[in-house]
This record gives structure tokens, C-alpha cells and sequence, in this order.
């Protein structure tokens, strides 16, 4: 699962890449030793038990991985294709994705808090129990998804689409919508307010 | 330290196991069912397990724990003394137990959470159904609310941010990610006096 060892720089509060003694930011190896971890763990179809925060992945096909219980906190992602993947129960925290594609994935029980999404398409998934608080996303799409209580409060959305979407449950509490199209979708099942206020 | 993860379909709820590097004695925190997948967690990772923490008496977080006595010679850890009519090792918060080498806070959570309790493992804090990602796991009313509020005032926001919150039921998070984007943590935050501020008293 998790590592939970922290990184052994003076001052890193980021947790060490499996194997390792150091994050990604500290690691006291060749550019070629961490460019061939990287791909040894992104070849791999099952990427379970992961810790690598500061990850940086540009171009990678990543169809059909099933990602399970693994930490890619504090990571930027350019032109990544997730498509028809599986991630449960990980951590992309405070990350940055640009134009990803996350088309017909299951994500269930993943938290994307704090992270920014630019021109990525999430369309056809299932994205049930998930955690998107206080993420800012723009030019998004989710159309034809299941959202099923996932949680967008404190959110930054501008220009996103959730059409023909499944909303109940799904949590909008806080959000800032600018341009945000909820046709189709049963957004009267959404939540927008807290009930005890 | 290694911590594995388990998905149990009562109450949809999160099962863990804390145990060492190598093989050993282990850690089960709030089994919901003894399944075959967390059978062969601790099986194939040759964990023992020697301890079992409840956050609190409910059936989701606790179903498992008649079958895992019946293979593992355990102690159960709770703050009820009792569960399922099995006798437990009673705990209350700020105790600080050390099991199999592996040094466990206790925190407590104020009414209306009494029966429940919160375990801290290293950099990760075992929260229950108290804290969830994003929000409380628990519809509270408002009184409710405000005395879990300053609880958490006092206890767990001075904790470091890199700590690793796992819930009883949905996904993982960070003390980080709470602090600044769960409405009901962020409201007491807007009171709080400023770090430095707090130290200098
Ligand atoms: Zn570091």
C-alpha cells in the first residue's frame, strides 16, 4: 500500500518512492535510472502498493492499467491517455493534468483534491465515491458518466460538461461553476447546499 | 511499516492491515467481514495477526472480528470493553499502546461520536466514521457539529499536513487536503489563531 516513510532529504515532507530512501525530487540517481523506474512501473498492466509523488509523465499511453492503493500525489500529467483503466483507492493530490483522457475508466474511492485539470475528457466513466475538492478544472469534459457521490465541493469549474450524467449524491457544495452544462443529468439529485445551514 | 487495504461489501466500508516489512505480527484496524481477499492479504504477506482496533461498535467495522478469532489468537482493542459479547482490552484517548513494535495513539471523539475513536499509526490516522474525505462520515446535526468542531480544533489540525487520513468508509486523503478544502474543517480554521500565535502561549 502506501509507503510511509518520508522522504530522507532535510526538510522533504513528501513520502519516499517505493524502493527508495527519496522522493522523485531527491533521489540521488542518474536521470537514466529514474527515467527507467518510471517506465518499469508504467509498463506494468497492475500498478499496485505505489508511492511516487513528483511524478512527471508526458505522452504515455496508460489504457487499460488497473492502479490500486498507490499515492501519485504532487504529479504532472501531460497528454496521458487513462482510457478503459481501473484506479481505486489512490491518492492524485495537489497533481496536474493537461490534456488527459480518462475515457470509460472506473474510479471508484481515488482522491484528486487540490489538483488542476486543463482539457481532459473523462466521458463514459464511472466515477463513484470519488474525491475532487477544491480541484480547478477548465475546458473538462464528464458527459455520459456516473458521478455517483463524488465530491466536487470547493471546486473551481469553468467551462466543464456533465451531460446526460448521473449526479445523485454528487456533491457540488462551494463549488465556483462558470459555463457549466448539467443538460440531461438529474443535477436535482445533486447536492449544492449543506443541509444544516 | 507496510499497510494494505481491504474493501468490504457490508456497509461498503474500509478494512486495513498494519504489519511490518518482513513477515510478522500485525495489525488488523475495524474488520467488517473476513473475507477471502483479506484472508489472503495476511496470508500471503505472512502477517499473524495480534491485534485488532475497533474505531467503533458497528457492524461494518466489525463483523470480522468472530472469524479472525477463530484463526488468530488476538486481542481486540475498543473503547465499549465489549463487542459481539467478545470481551475487549478497553482504550480511551491519549493513550499510547505499543503492539507488536508498532507505537498506537488514541484519540477520542467527542459526543455525539462517543462510542467512537481514532488510531494513529506513524503518519497515518485511522479516523473511523468520523473524519471522511471531503466531509464528515456522519450526518450530524448542528449542536453535533459544533462539538466536533472543537475537538477537532484541539487535537487533530496541529497534526503534521503529510498525514495520511484512512477512513472507515471511502477514499484515502491528507491532513493537507482537509485543511484546506473540507468545509467543515475549514470553517473552524477561520477561527483559529495562527500557528506561531498558539505556540507562543
Ligand atoms: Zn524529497
Amino acid at each position: 500500500m502506501f509507503n510511509f516513510d518520508i522522504c530522507k532529504h532535510e526538510g522533504c515532507k513528501s513520502y519516499s518512492a517505493t524502493g527508495y530512501d527519496y522522493c522523485l525530487l531527491h533521489i540521488n540517481e542518474s536521470a537514466d535510472v529514474i527515467e527507467n523506474y518510471r517506465k518499469t512501473v508504467m509498463k506494468q498492466n497492475l500498478i499496485r502498493n505505489y508511492n511516487i509523488e513528483h511524478l512527471s509523465l508526458a505522452n504515455e499511453d496508460l489504457q487499460n492499467k488497473y492502479i490500486i492503493v498507490s499515492n501519485f500525489s504532487n504529479s504532472a500529467f501531460v497528454d496521458i491517455d487513462f482510457s478503459e483503466s481501473k484506479i481505486l483507492f489512490s491518492l492524485f493530490q495537489f497533481s496536474t493534468f493537461k490534456n488527459c483522457k480518462f475515457n470509460r475508466t472506473i474510479i471508484k474511492y481515488t482522491n484528486f483534491a487540490g489538483s488542476t485539470f486543463e482539457g481532459c475528457d473523462f466521458s463514459e466513466s464511472d466515477i463513484v465515491n470519488s474525491n475532487f475538492i477544491g480541484v480547478e478544472a477548465a475546458d473538462c469534459n464528464f458527459n455520459d458518466s456516473n458521478l455517483y457521490y463524488t465530491n466536487f465541493t470547493n471546486a473551481a469549474l469553468s467551462n466543464v460538461t456533465f451531460v446526460d450524467c448521473n449526479l445523485k449524491k454528487t456533491d457540488f457544495y462551494r463549488s465556483k461553476r462558470d459555463v457549466v452544462n448539467f443538460k440531461y443529468s438529474n443535477y436535482e439529485e445533486a447536492e449544492f447546499e449543506r443541509s444544516w445551514e | 511499516m507496510r499497510c494494505f487495504y481491504n474493501f468490504i461489501l457490508n456497509g461498503f466500508s474500509n478494512t486495513y492491515i498494519v504489519g511490518p516489512d518482513a513477515s510478522g505480527e500485525a495489525i488488523i484496524v475495524d474488520p467488517g467481514e473476513l473475507n477471502i481477499k483479506l484472508f489472503k492479504l495476511i496470508e500471503d504477506n505472512d502477517f499473524y495477526i495480534k491485534h485488532i482496533l475497533i474505531t467503533h461498535d458497528d457492524s461494518p467495522h466489525t463483523e470480522g472480528i468472530r472469524s479472525l478469532l477463530k484463526i488468530y489468537d488476538a486481542k481486540v482493542y475498543s473503547n465499549s470493553g465489549e463487542i459481539h459479547d467478545i470481551k475487549t482490552v478497553r482504550v480511551k484517548a491519549g493513550m499510547e499502546l505499543n503492539l507488536s513494535g508498532f507505537k498506537v495513539k488514541v484519540l477520542g471523539v467527542p459526543e455525539p461520536l462517543t462510542n467512537s475513536i481514532l488510531f494513529k499509526i506513524q503518519n497515518i490516522l485511522f479516523t473511523g466514521d468520523s473524519i471522511g474525505a471531503g466531509r464528515l462520515n456522519k450526518k450530524l446535526t448542528s449542536l453535533e457539529r459544533d462539538k466536533l468542531k472543537l475537538y477537532l480544533e484541539k487535537h487533530l489540525l496541529y497534526m503534521d499536513n503529510n498525514t495520511i487520513i484512512l477512513p472507515g468508509h471511502g477514499p484515502p486523503s491528507t491532513l493537507k487536503a482537509e485543511r484546506m478544502f473540507n468545509p467543515d474543517i475549514t470553517d473552524i480554521l477561520e477561527y483559529l489563531p495562527a500557528e506561531d500565535e498558539m505556540n507562543r502561549h
